[in-house]
Protein backbone atom coordinates (compact mmCIF):
# COMPACT_ATOMS: atom_id res chain seq x y z
CA UNK A 1 0.00 0.00 0.00
CA UNK A 2 2.43 2.98 -1.08
CA UNK A 3 1.29 6.22 0.78
CA UNK A 4 2.95 9.41 0.10
CA UNK A 5 3.70 11.63 2.20
CA UNK A 6 0.66 14.60 1.36
CA UNK A 7 -1.82 11.36 1.44
CA UNK A 8 -0.70 10.91 5.16
CA UNK A 9 -0.92 14.02 6.05
CA UNK A 10 -4.82 13.80 5.51
CA UNK A 11 -4.58 10.50 6.91
CA UNK A 12 -3.47 12.32 9.80
CA UNK A 13 -6.54 14.34 10.24
CA UNK A 14 -8.70 11.73 9.51
CA UNK A 15 -7.64 8.83 11.17
CA UNK A 16 -5.98 10.12 14.40
CA UNK A 17 -8.75 12.41 16.88
CA UNK A 18 -7.29 14.83 19.72
CA UNK A 19 -8.10 13.46 23.17
CA UNK A 20 -10.99 15.46 25.11
CA UNK A 21 -10.08 17.30 28.46
CA UNK A 22 -12.13 15.56 30.87
CA UNK A 23 -14.39 17.81 32.62
CA UNK A 24 -13.29 18.43 36.07
CA UNK A 25 -16.01 16.26 38.30
CA UNK A 26 -14.33 13.32 36.62
CA UNK A 27 -10.78 14.21 37.77
CA UNK A 28 -13.29 15.00 41.48
CA UNK A 29 -14.96 11.77 41.21
CA UNK A 30 -11.84 9.33 40.28
CA UNK A 31 -9.41 11.43 43.08
CA UNK A 32 -12.35 11.05 45.73
CA UNK A 33 -12.09 7.10 45.14
CA UNK A 34 -8.38 6.92 45.67
CA UNK A 35 -8.64 9.28 48.47
CA UNK A 36 -11.68 6.70 49.93
CA UNK A 37 -9.32 3.58 49.67
CA UNK A 38 -6.13 4.95 50.92
CA UNK A 39 -7.60 7.02 53.70
CA UNK A 40 -5.83 5.75 56.74
CA UNK A 41 -2.38 5.31 54.80
CA UNK A 42 -2.71 8.90 53.46
CA UNK A 43 -3.69 10.58 57.44
CA UNK A 44 -0.15 8.99 58.31
CA UNK A 45 1.10 10.94 55.69
CA UNK A 46 -0.94 14.03 56.11
CA UNK A 47 0.21 13.43 60.35
CA UNK A 48 2.81 16.62 59.90
CA UNK A 49 0.16 19.15 58.62
CA UNK A 50 -2.49 18.05 61.48
CA UNK A 51 0.20 18.30 64.35
CA UNK A 52 0.90 21.51 63.11
CA UNK A 53 -2.70 22.61 62.72
CA UNK A 54 -2.88 21.30 66.16
CA UNK A 55 -0.23 23.77 67.17
CA UNK A 56 -1.95 26.53 65.34
CA UNK A 57 -4.93 26.19 66.59
CA UNK A 58 -4.06 25.68 69.98
CA UNK A 59 -2.09 28.70 70.10
CA UNK A 60 -4.64 30.32 68.57
CA UNK A 61 -7.43 29.51 70.84
CA UNK A 62 -5.35 29.48 73.79
CA UNK A 63 -4.33 33.01 73.31
CA UNK A 64 -7.69 33.71 72.72
CA UNK A 65 -8.46 32.25 76.25
CA UNK A 66 -5.72 34.31 77.44
CA UNK A 67 -6.69 37.48 76.10
CA UNK A 68 -10.29 36.93 77.37
CA UNK A 69 -9.50 36.23 80.87
CA UNK A 70 -7.37 39.30 80.95
CA UNK A 71 -9.90 41.73 79.57
CA UNK A 72 -11.11 44.43 81.95
CA UNK A 73 -14.51 42.79 82.82
CA UNK A 74 -13.38 39.63 83.43
CA UNK A 75 -10.75 41.76 85.56
CA UNK A 76 -13.17 43.75 87.64
CA UNK A 77 -15.36 40.62 88.25
CA UNK A 78 -12.42 37.83 89.22
CA UNK A 79 -9.90 40.52 90.61
CA UNK A 80 -7.24 38.68 88.01
CA UNK A 81 -4.17 40.09 86.93
CA UNK A 82 -1.52 39.60 84.36
CA UNK A 83 1.61 39.27 85.36
CA UNK A 84 4.55 41.43 83.80
CA UNK A 85 6.91 39.77 81.75
CA UNK A 86 4.78 35.94 82.06
CA UNK A 87 2.22 35.81 79.29
CA UNK A 88 0.95 32.63 80.56
CA UNK A 89 0.47 33.51 84.03
CA UNK A 90 -2.58 35.17 85.50
CA UNK A 91 -3.29 35.95 89.28
CA UNK A 92 -6.16 35.71 90.39
CA UNK A 93 -7.52 37.39 94.00
CA UNK A 94 -9.78 35.14 95.46
CA UNK A 95 -13.12 36.85 95.35
CA UNK A 96 -14.60 35.64 99.04
CA UNK A 97 -12.66 38.76 100.47
CA UNK A 98 -10.01 37.25 102.45
CA UNK A 99 -7.43 38.86 99.95
CA UNK A 100 -5.99 35.55 98.94
CA UNK A 101 -4.36 35.04 95.90
CA UNK A 102 -3.45 32.15 93.32
CA UNK A 103 -1.41 31.76 90.94
CA UNK A 104 -2.11 30.44 87.36
CA UNK A 105 -0.03 28.89 85.10
CA UNK A 106 -1.06 27.65 81.84
CA UNK A 107 -0.27 24.15 81.05
CA UNK A 108 2.48 23.98 78.45
CA UNK A 109 1.28 20.80 77.04
CA UNK A 110 0.75 21.47 73.61
CA UNK A 111 3.50 23.66 73.15
CA UNK A 112 5.96 21.89 74.44
CA UNK A 113 5.39 18.78 72.80
CA UNK A 114 5.29 20.72 69.26
CA UNK A 115 8.36 22.28 70.09
CA UNK A 116 9.83 18.57 71.32
CA UNK A 117 8.54 17.82 67.73
CA UNK A 118 10.62 20.01 66.11
CA UNK A 119 13.58 19.75 68.13
CA UNK A 120 13.36 15.77 67.46
CA UNK A 121 13.34 17.04 63.48
CA UNK A 122 16.74 18.78 64.30
CA UNK A 123 15.16 22.40 64.59
CA UNK A 124 16.08 24.27 67.41
CA UNK A 125 12.85 26.39 69.02
CA UNK A 126 14.74 26.88 71.92
CA UNK A 127 11.31 26.46 73.00
CA UNK A 128 11.21 22.96 75.13
CA UNK A 129 14.17 24.40 77.32
CA UNK A 130 14.16 28.26 77.38
CA UNK A 131 10.56 28.30 79.69
CA UNK A 132 11.26 26.73 82.84
CA UNK A 133 13.47 29.44 84.51
CA UNK A 134 11.06 32.32 84.12
CA UNK A 135 8.53 30.67 86.14
CA UNK A 136 8.54 31.77 89.82
CA UNK A 137 9.31 35.32 89.37
CA UNK A 138 8.94 38.60 90.86
CA UNK A 139 4.72 37.59 90.49
CA UNK A 140 1.54 39.48 90.83
CA UNK A 141 3.05 42.66 91.23
CA UNK A 142 0.53 44.51 88.55
CA UNK A 143 -2.09 46.32 89.76
CA UNK A 144 -4.83 47.00 88.34
CA UNK A 145 -3.69 49.55 85.94
CA UNK A 146 -1.70 47.15 84.01
CA UNK A 147 -3.64 47.14 81.03
CA UNK A 148 -0.56 48.68 78.76
CA UNK A 149 1.99 46.24 79.84
CA UNK A 150 -0.32 43.00 79.76
CA UNK A 151 -0.97 44.11 76.10
CA UNK A 152 3.06 44.61 75.07
CA UNK A 153 3.17 41.05 76.69
CA UNK A 154 0.64 39.61 74.25
CA UNK A 155 2.66 41.11 71.59
CA UNK A 156 5.70 39.39 72.56
CA UNK A 157 3.89 36.37 72.79
CA UNK A 158 1.98 36.45 69.86
CA UNK A 159 5.64 37.13 67.40
CA UNK A 160 7.25 33.72 69.37
CA UNK A 161 3.96 31.58 69.10
CA UNK A 162 3.95 33.17 64.89
CA UNK A 163 7.28 32.31 64.60
CA UNK A 164 6.71 28.61 66.04
CA UNK A 165 3.64 28.04 64.07
CA UNK A 166 5.05 29.28 61.12
CA UNK A 167 8.08 26.94 61.44
CA UNK A 168 5.87 23.94 62.01
CA UNK A 169 3.57 24.67 58.77
CA UNK A 170 6.80 24.78 56.95
CA UNK A 171 8.12 21.62 58.24
CA UNK A 172 4.58 19.76 57.78
CA UNK A 173 4.80 21.21 53.62
CA UNK A 174 8.64 20.00 53.68
CA UNK A 175 6.87 16.67 54.66
CA UNK A 176 4.24 16.54 52.59
CA UNK A 177 6.29 17.15 49.58
CA UNK A 178 9.02 14.40 50.55
CA UNK A 179 5.85 11.71 50.95
CA UNK A 180 3.92 13.03 48.22
CA UNK A 181 7.41 12.13 46.01
CA UNK A 182 7.66 9.01 47.56
CA UNK A 183 3.76 7.84 46.53
CA UNK A 184 4.86 9.41 42.95
CA UNK A 185 7.51 6.71 42.65
CA UNK A 186 5.60 4.56 44.67
CA UNK A 187 2.49 5.11 42.12
CA UNK A 188 4.43 5.04 39.16
CA UNK A 189 2.83 1.55 37.70
CA UNK A 190 -0.73 3.16 38.31
CA UNK A 191 0.53 6.75 36.23
CA UNK A 192 2.14 5.15 33.49
CA UNK A 193 -0.80 2.98 33.19
CA UNK A 194 -3.21 5.97 33.25
CA UNK A 195 -1.36 6.91 30.95
CA UNK A 196 -1.22 4.03 28.19
CA UNK A 197 -5.08 4.11 28.62
CA UNK A 198 -5.36 7.89 27.42
CA UNK A 199 -4.96 10.03 30.53
CA UNK A 200 -3.63 13.12 29.35
CA UNK A 201 -0.83 15.08 31.84
CA UNK A 202 -2.87 17.58 33.04
CA UNK A 203 -5.84 15.06 34.20
CA UNK A 204 -2.19 13.68 36.36
CA UNK A 205 -1.83 16.89 37.65
CA UNK A 206 -5.12 17.10 38.65
CA UNK A 207 -6.38 14.17 40.02
CA UNK A 208 -2.82 14.53 42.41
CA UNK A 209 -3.75 18.31 43.56
CA UNK A 210 -7.11 17.61 44.39
CA UNK A 211 -6.37 14.36 46.02
CA UNK A 212 -3.81 16.24 48.03
CA UNK A 213 -6.42 18.62 48.68
CA UNK A 214 -9.31 16.34 49.90
CA UNK A 215 -6.64 15.11 52.00
CA UNK A 216 -5.16 18.47 53.75
CA UNK A 217 -8.67 19.25 54.12
CA UNK A 218 -10.02 16.37 56.29
CA UNK A 219 -5.82 16.85 57.88
CA UNK A 220 -6.10 20.20 58.52
CA UNK A 221 -10.19 19.63 60.29
CA UNK A 222 -8.66 16.43 62.27
CA UNK A 223 -5.64 18.86 63.34
CA UNK A 224 -8.40 21.71 64.31
CA UNK A 225 -10.29 19.22 66.21
CA UNK A 226 -7.32 17.95 68.45
CA UNK A 227 -6.28 21.48 68.65
CA UNK A 228 -9.35 22.57 70.09
CA UNK A 229 -9.65 19.51 72.27
CA UNK A 230 -5.87 20.09 73.78
CA UNK A 231 -6.08 23.56 74.61
CA UNK A 232 -9.33 23.17 76.02
CA UNK A 233 -7.68 20.57 78.66
CA UNK A 234 -5.18 22.31 79.20
CA UNK A 235 -6.96 25.89 79.66
CA UNK A 236 -8.96 23.86 82.06
CA UNK A 237 -5.89 22.51 84.07
CA UNK A 238 -4.02 25.75 83.88
CA UNK A 239 -6.95 27.95 85.10
CA UNK A 240 -9.07 25.79 86.71
CA UNK A 241 -9.59 28.73 89.40
CA UNK A 242 -11.47 30.44 87.00
CA UNK A 243 -13.06 27.94 84.56
CA UNK A 244 -15.89 29.20 84.52
CA UNK A 245 -14.78 32.55 83.62
CA UNK A 246 -13.07 30.70 80.43
CA UNK A 247 -16.33 30.47 77.85
CA UNK A 248 -17.63 33.53 78.20
CA UNK A 249 -14.84 35.40 78.29
CA UNK A 250 -13.57 34.11 74.96
CA UNK A 251 -14.21 35.98 71.31
CA UNK A 252 -15.66 33.67 69.74
CA UNK A 253 -16.16 35.22 66.57
CA UNK A 254 -12.35 35.69 66.18
CA UNK A 255 -11.86 32.22 67.29
CA UNK A 256 -13.92 31.03 64.51
CA UNK A 257 -12.36 33.45 61.92
CA UNK A 258 -9.48 32.03 63.05
CA UNK A 259 -10.41 28.41 62.40
CA UNK A 260 -11.92 29.32 58.95
CA UNK A 261 -8.04 30.74 58.00
CA UNK A 262 -6.86 27.64 60.13
CA UNK A 263 -9.05 25.51 57.61
CA UNK A 264 -7.95 27.33 54.69
CA UNK A 265 -4.12 27.77 55.36
CA UNK A 266 -3.82 23.48 55.44
CA UNK A 267 -5.58 22.93 52.63
CA UNK A 268 -3.49 25.29 50.46
CA UNK A 269 -0.45 23.82 51.90
CA UNK A 270 -1.24 20.90 51.53
CA UNK A 271 -2.27 21.31 47.46
CA UNK A 272 1.12 23.88 47.50
CA UNK A 273 3.21 21.01 48.54
CA UNK A 274 1.66 18.81 45.94
CA UNK A 275 2.74 20.70 43.11
CA UNK A 276 6.31 19.59 42.48
CA UNK A 277 5.32 15.84 43.10
CA UNK A 278 2.46 16.43 41.00
CA UNK A 279 4.32 17.65 37.75
CA UNK A 280 6.89 14.84 38.26
CA UNK A 281 4.29 12.46 37.72
CA UNK A 282 2.40 13.94 34.91
CA UNK A 283 6.02 13.52 33.28
CA UNK A 284 6.17 9.85 33.62
CA UNK A 285 6.37 7.98 30.51
CA UNK A 286 3.80 5.84 29.57
CA UNK A 287 6.65 2.86 29.58
CA UNK A 288 6.82 3.12 33.12
CA UNK A 289 3.68 0.95 32.86
CA UNK A 290 6.08 -1.66 31.02
CA UNK A 291 8.76 -1.67 34.10
CA UNK A 292 9.12 -5.54 35.62
CA UNK A 293 10.55 -4.63 38.49
CA UNK A 294 8.12 -4.75 41.33
CA UNK B 1 -9.91 -12.26 7.39
CA UNK B 2 -6.87 -9.88 6.94
CA UNK B 3 -7.52 -6.44 5.91
CA UNK B 4 -5.08 -3.86 5.38
CA UNK B 5 -1.78 -2.76 6.56
CA UNK B 6 -2.66 -1.49 10.54
CA UNK B 7 0.90 -0.93 11.49
CA UNK B 8 3.96 -0.57 9.61
CA UNK B 9 7.37 -0.32 10.97
CA UNK B 10 10.27 1.53 8.83
CA UNK B 11 13.87 0.60 9.56
CA UNK B 12 13.47 1.22 13.55
CA UNK B 13 15.97 1.78 15.88
CA UNK B 14 15.93 2.28 19.19
CA UNK B 15 19.07 2.96 21.17
CA UNK B 16 19.05 3.78 24.94
CA UNK B 17 21.86 6.12 26.14
CA UNK B 18 22.93 5.42 30.15
CA UNK B 19 25.25 8.29 30.54
CA UNK B 20 28.25 7.22 28.36
CA UNK B 21 27.05 3.44 27.56
CA UNK B 22 24.56 3.23 25.13
CA UNK B 23 22.19 0.08 24.32
CA UNK B 24 21.58 -0.81 20.28
CA UNK B 25 17.59 -2.36 21.92
CA UNK B 26 16.17 -1.91 17.97
CA UNK B 27 18.71 -2.23 15.15
CA UNK B 28 16.41 -1.55 12.06
CA UNK B 29 12.75 -3.73 12.16
CA UNK B 30 10.38 -3.67 8.88
CA UNK B 31 7.55 -5.42 9.57
CA UNK B 32 4.36 -5.07 8.19
CA UNK B 33 1.51 -6.31 10.12
CA UNK B 34 -2.17 -6.75 8.30
CA UNK B 35 -5.35 -5.88 10.04
CA UNK B 36 -7.04 -8.67 12.27
CA UNK B 37 -3.80 -10.48 12.10
CA UNK B 38 -2.70 -11.99 15.54
CA UNK B 39 1.21 -11.85 15.34
CA UNK B 40 3.39 -12.89 17.96
CA UNK B 41 6.86 -11.91 18.43
CA UNK B 42 9.14 -14.00 20.00
CA UNK B 43 12.97 -14.12 21.13
CA UNK B 44 15.08 -14.45 24.43
CA UNK B 45 14.99 -12.17 27.47
CA UNK B 46 16.73 -9.14 26.07
CA UNK B 47 15.86 -9.42 22.32
CA UNK B 48 14.21 -6.37 22.08
CA UNK B 49 10.79 -7.13 22.44
CA UNK B 50 9.68 -4.56 25.02
CA UNK B 51 11.13 -2.00 22.89
CA UNK B 52 9.42 -2.89 19.72
CA UNK B 53 6.03 -2.81 21.22
CA UNK B 54 6.76 0.48 23.62
CA UNK B 55 7.19 2.08 19.40
CA UNK B 56 4.14 -0.08 17.72
CA UNK B 57 2.46 0.95 21.06
CA UNK B 58 2.65 4.74 20.48
CA UNK B 59 4.37 4.50 23.95
CA UNK B 60 8.54 5.49 22.79
CA UNK B 61 9.96 7.35 19.57
CA UNK B 62 12.36 5.48 17.56
CA UNK B 63 15.89 7.26 17.83
CA UNK B 64 15.79 6.38 14.21
CA UNK B 65 12.84 5.14 11.42
CA UNK B 66 9.45 5.22 11.28
CA UNK B 67 6.24 3.74 12.78
CA UNK B 68 3.00 4.14 10.83
CA UNK B 69 -0.13 3.31 12.36
CA UNK B 70 -2.69 3.32 10.43
CA UNK B 71 -0.52 4.84 7.89
CA UNK B 72 0.01 8.14 10.58
CA UNK B 73 3.61 8.79 11.70
CA UNK B 74 3.55 8.26 15.30
CA UNK B 75 6.61 10.92 15.76
CA UNK B 76 4.28 13.89 13.87
CA UNK B 77 1.41 13.36 16.52
CA UNK B 78 0.74 15.69 19.39
CA UNK B 79 0.42 15.01 23.47
CA UNK B 80 -3.44 15.11 22.68
CA UNK B 81 -2.94 12.90 19.55
CA UNK B 82 -1.00 10.05 20.94
CA UNK B 83 -3.29 10.15 24.27
CA UNK B 84 -6.20 9.81 21.51
CA UNK B 85 -4.50 6.56 20.10
CA UNK B 86 -3.42 4.87 23.45
CA UNK B 87 -7.07 5.62 24.63
CA UNK B 88 -8.74 4.65 21.57
CA UNK B 89 -6.29 3.12 18.72
CA UNK B 90 -4.50 0.50 20.88
CA UNK B 91 -5.41 -1.47 23.80
CA UNK B 92 -2.48 -2.58 26.05
CA UNK B 93 -2.35 -5.90 28.24
CA UNK B 94 1.04 -6.13 30.38
CA UNK B 95 2.69 -8.81 32.40
CA UNK B 96 1.69 -7.95 35.44
CA UNK B 97 -1.77 -6.97 34.85
CA UNK B 98 -1.16 -3.15 35.53
CA UNK B 99 -5.03 -3.26 37.48
CA UNK B 100 -5.70 0.51 39.48
CA UNK B 101 -5.46 -1.06 42.80
CA UNK B 102 -7.76 1.21 44.10
CA UNK B 103 -10.87 0.62 41.73
CA UNK B 104 -12.82 -2.53 41.20
CA UNK B 105 -12.88 -4.78 37.76
CA UNK B 106 -15.92 -2.85 36.30
CA UNK B 107 -13.93 0.71 37.17
CA UNK B 108 -11.16 -0.69 35.62
CA UNK B 109 -12.77 -1.79 32.23
CA UNK B 110 -14.76 1.58 32.02
CA UNK B 111 -11.62 3.82 32.76
CA UNK B 112 -10.54 4.24 29.35
CA UNK B 113 -14.23 4.85 28.80
CA UNK B 114 -14.41 7.63 30.97
CA UNK B 115 -11.13 9.04 29.15
CA UNK B 116 -12.93 9.08 25.76
CA UNK B 117 -15.75 10.67 27.26
CA UNK B 118 -18.31 8.41 28.20
CA UNK B 119 -20.65 8.82 30.23
CA UNK B 120 -21.35 6.40 33.27
CA UNK B 121 -23.96 4.86 32.22
CA UNK B 122 -22.80 4.22 28.88
CA UNK B 123 -19.77 2.85 30.25
CA UNK B 124 -20.80 0.76 33.05
CA UNK B 125 -23.50 -1.49 30.15
CA UNK B 126 -20.31 -1.86 28.07
CA UNK B 127 -18.10 -2.49 30.76
CA UNK B 128 -20.31 -5.38 32.13
CA UNK B 129 -20.50 -6.70 28.78
CA UNK B 130 -16.76 -6.79 28.24
CA UNK B 131 -16.54 -8.51 31.42
CA UNK B 132 -19.27 -11.22 30.68
CA UNK B 133 -17.27 -11.46 27.52
CA UNK B 134 -14.20 -12.65 29.41
CA UNK B 135 -16.27 -14.75 32.02
CA UNK B 136 -16.26 -12.20 34.79
CA UNK B 137 -19.63 -10.01 35.34
CA UNK B 138 -20.02 -11.49 38.33
CA UNK B 139 -17.17 -10.17 39.83
CA UNK B 140 -17.26 -6.77 38.78
CA UNK B 141 -16.98 -5.52 42.17
CA UNK B 142 -13.80 -6.78 43.54
CA UNK B 143 -11.05 -5.22 43.59
CA UNK B 144 -7.50 -6.49 41.81
CA UNK B 145 -6.09 -8.17 45.23
CA UNK B 146 -9.46 -9.83 45.40
CA UNK B 147 -8.63 -11.78 42.22
CA UNK B 148 -6.05 -14.40 40.99
CA UNK B 149 -3.43 -13.66 38.91
CA UNK B 150 -5.65 -15.05 35.44
CA UNK B 151 -8.87 -13.08 36.71
CA UNK B 152 -6.94 -9.86 36.68
CA UNK B 153 -5.36 -10.55 33.45
CA UNK B 154 -8.88 -11.14 31.87
CA UNK B 155 -10.36 -7.84 33.78
CA UNK B 156 -7.14 -6.49 31.93
CA UNK B 157 -8.13 -7.77 28.58
CA UNK B 158 -11.46 -6.92 28.84
CA UNK B 159 -9.88 -3.19 29.79
CA UNK B 160 -7.79 -3.44 26.79
CA UNK B 161 -10.92 -3.54 24.49
CA UNK B 162 -12.68 -0.75 25.97
CA UNK B 163 -12.73 1.54 23.40
CA UNK B 164 -13.20 -0.74 20.17
CA UNK B 165 -9.29 -0.88 19.45
CA UNK B 166 -8.03 -2.17 16.18
CA UNK B 167 -5.06 -2.78 17.91
CA UNK B 168 -4.21 -4.96 20.83
CA UNK B 169 -0.50 -5.33 22.38
CA UNK B 170 0.37 -7.82 24.76
CA UNK B 171 3.70 -8.04 26.61
CA UNK B 172 4.41 -11.72 27.53
CA UNK B 173 0.35 -11.49 28.71
CA UNK B 174 0.79 -14.91 30.06
CA UNK B 175 4.19 -14.31 32.07
CA UNK B 176 2.98 -14.55 35.27
CA UNK B 177 0.76 -17.03 34.90
CA UNK B 178 0.54 -20.43 35.46
CA UNK B 179 0.26 -22.94 32.30
CA UNK B 180 -3.48 -23.65 32.88
CA UNK B 181 -4.27 -19.91 33.37
CA UNK B 182 -1.80 -18.82 30.59
CA UNK B 183 -3.82 -21.02 27.76
CA UNK B 184 -6.97 -19.60 29.19
CA UNK B 185 -5.84 -16.15 28.59
CA UNK B 186 -4.56 -17.56 24.73
CA UNK B 187 -7.50 -18.53 24.46
CA UNK B 188 -9.57 -15.67 25.45
CA UNK B 189 -7.41 -13.72 23.19
CA UNK B 190 -7.52 -15.98 20.07
CA UNK B 191 -11.19 -15.89 20.46
CA UNK B 192 -11.65 -11.83 20.38
CA UNK B 193 -8.98 -11.89 17.39
CA UNK B 194 -12.00 -13.73 15.86
CA UNK B 195 -15.02 -12.45 16.83
CA UNK B 196 -14.10 -8.65 16.66
CA UNK B 197 -11.27 -9.32 14.22
CA UNK B 198 -8.98 -7.29 15.95
CA UNK B 199 -5.01 -7.22 15.39
CA UNK B 200 -3.53 -8.95 18.06
CA UNK B 201 0.41 -8.43 18.58
CA UNK B 202 1.92 -10.20 21.17
CA UNK B 203 5.39 -10.84 22.83
CA UNK B 204 5.93 -14.22 24.32
CA UNK B 205 8.53 -16.64 25.36
CA UNK B 206 5.31 -19.34 25.68
CA UNK B 207 4.80 -21.81 22.51
CA UNK B 208 1.39 -21.99 23.23
CA UNK B 209 0.61 -18.48 21.95
CA UNK B 210 2.29 -20.36 18.73
CA UNK B 211 -0.53 -22.20 17.78
CA UNK B 212 -2.88 -19.21 17.96
CA UNK B 213 -1.12 -17.02 15.63
CA UNK B 214 -1.26 -16.30 12.55
CA UNK B 215 2.46 -15.02 11.96
CA UNK B 216 5.53 -15.55 13.90
CA UNK B 217 8.45 -12.96 14.06
CA UNK B 218 11.43 -14.03 15.64
CA UNK B 219 13.62 -11.44 17.48
CA UNK B 220 17.05 -11.62 18.06
CA UNK B 221 19.59 -8.87 19.02
CA UNK B 222 17.29 -6.16 17.88
CA UNK B 223 16.67 -7.57 14.42
CA UNK B 224 14.26 -10.01 12.87
CA UNK B 225 15.43 -13.11 12.84
CA UNK B 226 12.84 -14.52 10.62
CA UNK B 227 9.13 -14.00 10.16
CA UNK B 228 7.15 -17.70 10.08
CA UNK B 229 3.48 -18.42 8.83
CA UNK B 230 2.29 -20.80 12.10
CA UNK B 231 1.06 -23.51 9.67
CA UNK B 232 4.78 -24.12 9.17
CA UNK B 233 6.10 -24.55 12.42
CA UNK B 234 3.41 -26.05 14.09
CA UNK B 235 4.97 -29.31 13.19
CA UNK B 236 8.38 -28.55 14.79
CA UNK B 237 7.45 -27.43 17.94
CA UNK B 238 9.86 -28.21 20.40
CA UNK B 239 11.72 -25.89 22.85
CA UNK B 240 11.94 -22.38 22.79
CA UNK B 241 15.61 -20.66 22.80
CA UNK B 242 14.62 -17.74 25.09
CA UNK B 243 13.88 -18.75 29.29
CA UNK B 244 13.20 -16.62 31.68
N1 LIG C 1 14.79 1.99 29.53
C1 LIG C 1 15.91 1.34 29.13
N2 LIG C 1 17.11 1.91 29.33
C2 LIG C 1 18.22 1.27 28.93
N3 LIG C 1 18.27 0.09 28.32
C3 LIG C 1 17.09 -0.54 28.10
C4 LIG C 1 15.86 0.06 28.50
N4 LIG C 1 14.86 -0.78 28.15
C5 LIG C 1 15.45 -1.84 27.58
N5 LIG C 1 16.79 -1.70 27.55
C6 LIG C 1 17.75 -2.65 26.96
O1 LIG C 1 17.32 -2.92 25.65
C7 LIG C 1 17.45 -4.29 25.36
C8 LIG C 1 16.10 -4.87 24.96
O2 LIG C 1 15.24 -4.88 26.05
P1 LIG C 1 13.71 -5.31 25.99
O3 LIG C 1 13.08 -4.63 24.84
O4 LIG C 1 13.10 -5.11 27.32
O5 LIG C 1 13.83 -6.87 25.67
P2 LIG C 1 12.76 -8.02 25.89
O6 LIG C 1 11.41 -7.41 26.12
O7 LIG C 1 12.83 -8.82 24.65
O8 LIG C 1 13.20 -8.82 27.06
C9 LIG C 1 18.04 -4.95 26.60
O9 LIG C 1 19.40 -5.08 26.43
C10 LIG C 1 17.72 -3.97 27.69
O10 LIG C 1 18.71 -4.03 28.68
MG1 LIG D 1 10.12 -7.62 27.74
Amino acid sequence: MPTSDSQLLEGNKIRIGKQIVLPFSKAVEISLRGVRVRFWRSMITMSGIILAIAFMVSVWVGGAVLDGLRSPEVRERKVISAVLGEPDKLVYEAADGTGKTVELKRERVVRNTVAFILNSKGYDTGAASGEEGAQGADGRSAGPGGAAPAAASVQSRGSKDLWLVVLSLCVAVVGIVNAMLMSVTERFREIGTMKCLGALDSFIVKLFLLESGFLGGIGTAIGVAIGLLLTAVSSLIGFWAVRGEIFSAISWSSVLWGLGITLLTGTALSVIGTIYPAIVAARMEPVAAMRQEA
Amino acid sequence: MLGQTIVRTKDVKRIYTMGNVTVEALRGINIEIRAGEYLSIMGPSGSGKSTFFNMVGGLDKPTEGKVYIDEVDVAQLDAYELAWLRCRKVGYIFQSFNLIPVMTALENVTLPMVFAGLNNDEARDKGMELLKQVGLDKRHSHKPFEMSGGQQQRVAIARALANDPAIVLADEPTGNLDLKTGTEIIDILKRLNKERNVTIISATHDMKMLKASDRIVWIRDGRVDKIEKSEDIVIQEGSVDGEH
